[in-house]
């Protein structure tokens, strides 16, 4: 065994493979290395159903699958292993209008990738296949490319790739510690020797939480036994020529392949049973687990009810098997926050339908800093501390039934909450939230009067939340409210080197006066937005930043990164310190002047500046500015100060009816104002020049993504911010749909919704830029229309 | 159809899977080992058979597969004064009589007819094993297992005739010769083999 590599991948499963035959065909070659305590694929590849399909509820997840059938399709030939794909198409039923809603989002979403995607009647799916009982099905989406593959060959076929690239797999060689030296080196003990290496995957699938704890990390994820059942022989099959195309009758929560001359029907029972959920056993490999019928009775009844064939079949084989699920069900993967060339590829509960495509993205990542396509809703850095063990286990008994259930984007499921909450929480719930839940954060979407709408019916049409959240800005755009966003992440920049090392991680210039504040964008090396902070300069020695919540460890992460190692700069997280209460609306300074110590009048305190300022007996930072548009000020406080803080504005204000203002509101101002948002309009995909910040970009200084920025200003922008006023009835447009000008695919939303303010539908959206212009004319499509 | 079975509770399962399969009820004879003594199984088949009726033909697997004595179905029949026949590949009645069918070894086929009742020892062949369908499977939960115990049988499994006393896994055999050069000469050298080494030719 090597005692050296540039990299070292655990697991060898269908993930840990692709992980190791990408890096090594990208160019790390016979430097990496591949252990497995056992046998490749025997943790959870051998039991997979082996489905193979485009659809997934994101657009990124989308476009890892489709990079998947692209490899699959390719590996025979390049490794003489045939893979066992079959292109078969697969169907989306649905047999109800929210699901249609549902399949419409994926169709405009599909659309914005150019798939090969098609809306299919009852009778058409009738046609397709044979076993079928239509009856009550309102329609399908059809994906003609879609198919299936042996998990087992695939991972041989990816595993006899990487051996001729020089990948040396360990088998039967056990992970025993992992640690860091000094010099940022790793090393993987293993009961076969140590491996002394630059960068560590884990890929270790059920065992993925144990790695992490030997590096001192808790990562979400848990097993759960998936049940699949294959048929009998069926003759009607067996006279076939072509394959019939995969079903997924989401409604059923089943679906249904050919398997030879039969079928396999998997499902997703309501009651997922957890499996050793303190941790799977080291010596598990690849056997079954005994099924239980009875709790997935419900689910092959409901198949029989679809396909009447299957009642009249028999079992000739029930498998259940250990698949990791997270929170979301959304694997982790990506750069292991803190820690330094430490990946996770693990909590894949979709294993065989991502694992080339994701082994592809990351081995770029991991080689070039960068992913190649945007993959933070799988980036394992969305989850925060709140998401542990406890939380997993509460959470996926939620998710793991409802994995085929409609997703909504408005839903907002009560499982494992609450969990983090700021301390005007209980005054919140007094006023009558309706709370979102954000990065752990329980905070309040919006305020209905008692009594109506407490709950937001999970729509992709405007909720019953709509004229609440009409009501709330109105009242912040005529009087004062209250947004609480104690949940935004807070990071204190302190040292001699502070304000040198900010200029260089942000385009922006660094405030050069105590009490300025400056949108500050952080930049990849390509340029490409990383996250955007808000930086006030405290002293010449000290600023406070601050980042989207949701963000937090991927921003922070970012942050240590690249701090330099002579001790210059310090980064403190002053997230659970400081709370952040934003007084809004054109009466907003009145409330402050009443209850603050210091002169807050405009010539006082101008638009753009921070202060340290006594508001009532707190001492509070403020900044005046906020995210909705109107005069305001983001007061930043103690947090144990919080609920008198609270108090002395609500009485202040009591006058001018001052009230506690929610999400969606601030989310529809920030629209109609154009206000960017992290992973909508700022992602790896874009760069400052093509939006409305770019006046950040200050090409006179030197910066991360510079030289980036430099390269686009001389070929141009491909694409452009635009918003977009949108002709729309019920539904609002929220991102991922396609736009069009007459025939001509032009470009794609980033978010959208509707603006009280303005009394419109609007999206933001990149479009190419001759069609960046007012007044031009172009189409959305919204669910698939 | 009845199923009888001297065995663990966890046969329960096994009984449930032949349930599915098409029988009608079943008797359980709880025993606390997996490995009884083929004196004492056949003892308790035949308590329980009595008890509940004795039926016209019994069925029985060729041998068992973990301890393999080949005996019970021997000793069944025997305590019952039926006629067995073991090995059975296929099976036909005529009024009060069942023909048999057994192979013999070098192709022969040996037709046995006997009187009713009888102990029949089944092998491969002797039927196609139906796969359970979902709601057979439904069903089979419903019908009825009739539990018992050796001692309501009035049977002690105390002292058994036989005991087993080990049960290890075979040491592997050396790995297969692999014959080298042209085709010529492996042809040539795997004859050798097998008319001077191993001595089959």
């Amino acid at each position: 065994m090597k005692t050296n590599a540039r990299a070292v991948v655990i697991g060898g499963g269908a993930i840990g493979v692709s992980v190791a035959y990408h890096l090594a065909k990208y160019g790390w070659k016979d430097d990496v290395v591949l252990l497995e305590k056992h046998e490749l694929t025997s943790g959870s590849t051998w039991m997979a159903a082996g489905n193979v399909s485009f659809f997934h509820g994101n657009y990124y997840g989308t476009q890892v699958n489709k990079k998947s059938i692209e490899i699959y399709k390719g590996l025979e030939k390049e490794t003489g292993q045939p893979v066992g794909w079959h292109t078969t198409g697969s169907i989306r039923t649905a047999d109800n209008p929210g699901r249609m809603d549902e399949l419409g989002y994926a169709y405009s979403m599909n659309r914005c990738l150019g798939l090969d995607v098609s809306y299919i009647t009852p009778d058409e799916i009738g046609k397709m296949h044979p076993f079928i009982q239509t009856e009550g099905l309102l329609g399908g989406l059809y994906w003609p490319d879609d198919g299936d593959v042996d998990p087992n060959s695939l991972t041989q076929a990816m595993a006899k790739g990487g051996r001729k690239l020089g990948v040396e797999f360990n088998l039967h060689t056990m992970v025993t510690g992992i640690y860091q030296k000094s010099s940022g080196e790793w090393v993987v003990e293993t009961d076969k020797g140590d491996i002394i290496c630059e960068n560590v995957v884990n890929a270790a699938g059920l065992w993925a939480p144990e790695v992490a704890r030997m590096v001192g990390l808790e990562i979400p994820s848990i097993s759960i036994a998936h049940t699949h059942i294959l048929y009998e022989s069926i003759q009607e099959i067996a006279d076939r020529d072509t394959y019939l195309p995969l079903m997924r009758d989401p409604d059923k929560s089943i679906y249904l392949r050919q398997e030879m001359d039969s079928l396999i029907l998997g499902l997703y029972e309501a009651n997922g049973q957890q499996w050793y959920k303190n941790g799977v056993p080291w010596d598990y490999a690849q056997e079954e687990i005994n099924p239980d019928l009875d709790n997935i009775s419900d689910c092959i009844e409901g198949g029989i009810e679809r396909f009447p064939i299957l009642g009249e079949t028999g079992f000739k084989h029930v498998t259940a098997g250990p698949i990791t699920y997270t929170p979301n069900a959304e694997p982790l993967v990506g750069p292991a926050a803190p820690l330094k060339n430490f990946y996770n590829a693990c909590g894949y509960s979709f294993g065989i339908t991502q694992a080339g495509g994701i082994g592809h993205y990351l081995a770029g990542w991991m080689m070039n800093g960068e992913p190649e396509i945007d993959l933070w809703p799988m980036d394992s850095r969305r989850y925060g501390s709140y998401a542990n063990w406890a939380y997993n286990t509460e959470k996926i008994a939620d998710t793991y039934p409802r994995l085929y259930s409609t997703i909504y984007p408005n839903e907002v499921r009560p499982a494992a909450r609450p969990n983090r909450t700021s301390p005007i929480y209980e005054y919140q719930k007094q006023a009558n939230a309706v709370f979102g839940d954000y990065y752990g954060w329980e905070c309040p979407n919006y305020f209905p009067p008692k009594g109506e709408d407490e709950y937001e019916e999970p729509s992709w049409r405007r909720s019953n939340a709509f004229k609440h959240v009409g009501a709330e800005c109105k009242h912040v755009m005529e009087k004062v409210g209250i947004i609480d966003l104690t949940r935004f992440a807070k990071t204190k920049i302190a040292g001699p080197g502070a304000k040198d090392w900010l200029n260089k991680m942000t385009c922006q210039r660094v405030p050069e006066k105590d009490g300025r504040i400056a949108l500050s964008p952080m930049l990849d090396h390509s340029g490409n937005f990383k996250t955007d902070m808000t930086v006030s300069r405290v002293n010449e020695n000290e600023f406070f930043c601050v980042t989207a919540s949701v963000g937090k460890k991927h921003d922070q992460h970012w942050m240590i990164e690249n701090l330099p190692k002579d001790g210059s700069v310090g980064m403190e997280d002053i997230t659970y310190q400081v709370g952040c209460l934003v007084l809004v609306g054109p009466k907003s300074r009145d409330v402050l002047a009443k209850v603050a110590y210091d002169d807050v009048s405009n010539e006082a305190f101008k638009f753009g500046t921070s202060r340290e300022i006594y508001v009532g007996r707190t001492k509070c930072r403020v900044n005046r500015m906020n995210y909705v548009g109107e005069l305001g000020f983001e007061i930043f406080h103690p947090i144990q100060h919080q609920i008198t803080l609270y108090h002395d504005l609500m009485n202040a204000g009591a006058d001018v009816d001052i009230r506690l203002i929610g999400m969606h509101a601030m989310d529809s101002m920030r629209l109609e104002k154009g206000y960017l948002a992290w992973k909508s309009e700022m992602n790896v995909h874009h760069t400052p020049l093509e939006t409305n910040v770019a006046w950040t970009v200050k090409m006179d200084k030197e910066f991360n993504g510079k030289k980036g920025l430099e390269k686009q200003k001389e070929k141009g922008i491909a694409q452009k911010l635009v918003c977009m006023v949108v002709d729309a009835t019920d539904s609002d447009p929220f991102g991922y749909n396609p736009i069009f000008a007459g025939e001509e695919r032009i470009g794609m939303t980033s978010s959208g919704g509707y603006g009280h303010r303005v009394e419109k539908s609007i999206a933001l959206g990149y479009v190419k830029p001759e069609f960046a212009k007012a007044g031009t004319r172009l189409e959305v499509e919204i669910l698939g229309r | 159809m009845i199923i009888v079975t001297v065995g663990k509770p966890e046969a329960a399962a096994t009984i449930r899977s032949a349930l599915a399969m098409g029988a009608d009820r079943a008797i359980l004879v709880k025993t606390d080992t997996q490995f009884l003594d083929a004196a004492l199984t056949a003892k308790a088949l035949k308590a329980a058979m009595e008890k509940d009726g004795l039926p016209d033909m019994i069925f029985t697997g060729k041998g068992s597969v973990d301890t393999e004595s080949f005996q019970t179905q021997y000793r069944l029949a025997h305590a019952l004064g039926m006629p067995v026949v073991n090995e059975v590949s296929s099976l036909s009645a005529d009024g009060n009589k069942a023909i048999a069918e057994l192979e013999v070894g070098g192709g022969d086929k040996q037709v046995i007819e006997m009187n009713l009742p009888c102990v029949i020892g089944a092998t491969k062949g002797l039927n196609e094993p139906r796969y359970p369908k979902f709601p057979d499977i439904m069903k089979a939960k419903k019908k009825k297992i009739e539990e018992m115990t050796l001692a309501d049988l009035g049977l002690d499994a105390s002292s058994p005739g036989v005991t087993l006393e080990k049960l290890e896994p075979v040491p592997e055999r050396t790995g297969a010769k692999m014959i080298q050069g042209s085709v010529e000469e492996q042809v040539t050298e795997l004859i050798r083999v097998l008319k001077e080494d191993e001595k089959v030719l």
